[in-house]
């Protein structure tokens, strides 16, 4: 596989990951205790955008994401300079998208750990 | 179980307890002396049971000394240990994550002394309380972390490397070496613990000291070199030593 190809292929798991987030987000937003959990990491995030690195056996694929709404919206990336700490293993994307449906009726399968530590708690 | 009067001098205690675990950290100091004040100090024997997979969850408990067992009953009727747990961690708060049930059961592995707290004030404060809320990101990951160990520990590590990454999880990255470790229960505990039969424990060992020149006599174990214990145990991981996953 080229580079090139390499890269799209981490740049759409990635998506696929941003994807499964969002519709775990969505289908659990009224569950306690998900929902008041992502709303108190909204209002301490208010606005800010935080940039991901997807891990192979280095970083492969980046991308800028901003909570709003409890949705992720992807943002522009300029993806130049050092690479982010917030890093996600490939690995454990595609362990995620084997079973969607598990993840989105068990949302505590997803880390959300880097909400707390993007929102200083 | 008994709650003494002795106990309940250690007040200050409970506060600095709790203020030490990842879930009060950072909380305001009102809501804090809320749960250190509807806390319980409470003794439990060896054996003894905590709670029961599905029994409904009234407290969640923090360790304060002791070791405390957390299984699974099997299809057919075994138990599966799933996490065996030390001082100053916490456990039966993930209830709030399956609808107010515990998903296991709990039992003392000896003699343990706990800090109970309410279940409905937690769920209370997440409501009320953002800092609480998001101090849950904490459980969630400890809950997440867990289960993917098992898998990861089940599905991709040989018997001898479980072993090794269950020494390694004693360890810390500034401890002199030769690194010389009690175990901190029974081997047949640590072989449930790990999903293996007795004897599947015994020749893992074995092999374990093979790769990497520990030495066992009784419950004393002697790791020689934590790079090379590190090195054998982490391979098929997707997490390094020191493991991020302890909590």
């Amino acid at each position: 596989m080229s580079d090139a190809e390499n890269k799209e292929d981490y740049a759409r798991l990635m998506q696929e990951y941003l994807d499964l987030c969002n519709r775990a987000l969505a289908a659990n937003r009224d569950r306690f205790p998900y929902g008041a959990i992502w709303q108190a990491a909204e209002q301490a995030l208010s606005g800010e955008e935080m940039e991901f690195a997807v891990v192979d056996d280095a970083p492969k694929a980046r991308m800028r994401v901003c909570l709003k709404d409890r949705h992720l919206d992807l943002q522009e990336c300029g993806c130049a300079g050092e690479v982010p700490v917030r890093r996600i293993s490939a690995d454990y994307i595609r362990r995620l998208l084997a079973d969607p449906q598990k993840v989105i009726d068990n949302p505590s399968l997803i880390d959300w750990n880097w909400m707390k530590k993007s929102a200083g708690a | 179980m008994p709650y003494t009067a002795a106990m309940q001098q250690g007040r200050p205690g409970v506060t600095s307890l709790l203020v030490r675990h990842a879930l009060f950290a950072g909380i305001d100091a009102a809501t804090v002396d809320q749960f250190a004040q509807a806390g319980q100090l409470q003794d439990y024997s060896k054996g003894d049971t905590l709670f029961l997979q599905d029994d409904d969850a009234e407290w969640f408990y923090i360790i304060v000394s002791g070791w405390v067992k957390l299984f699974r009953e099997t299809m057919d009727g075994h138990e599966a240990v799933i996490d065996i747990l030390t001082s100053g961690q916490s456990f039966g708060e993930t209830a709030i994550l399956e609808d107010g049930r515990h998903s296991c059961g709990a039992t003392a592995v000896e003699k343990v002394q706990l800090l109970r707290l309410p279940a409905p004030m937690l769920k209370r404060s997440i409501s009320e309380n953002n800092r609480m809320a998001l101090a849950m990101l904490h459980t969630l990951s400890q809950h997440r972390r867990r289960q993917t160990r098992e898998i990861e520990s089940l599905t991709l590590q040989n018997a001898s490397q479980r072993i090794g990454c269950f020494l390694l999880r004693l360890c810390t990255i500034d401890m002199a070496e030769p690194i010389e470790l009690k175990l901190p229960y029974d081997k047949s505990l640590i072989a449930a613990r790990l999903g293996m039969k007795s004897e599947t424990f015994s020749r893992a060992l074995n092999k374990l000291r093979d790769e990497t020149d520990i030495k066992v006599e009784g419950s004393l174990v002697t790791i020689p070199r934590l790079e090379v214990m590190s090195s054998f145990s982490c391979s098929a991981c997707s997490n390094e030593f020191p493991c991020d996953d302890i909590s």
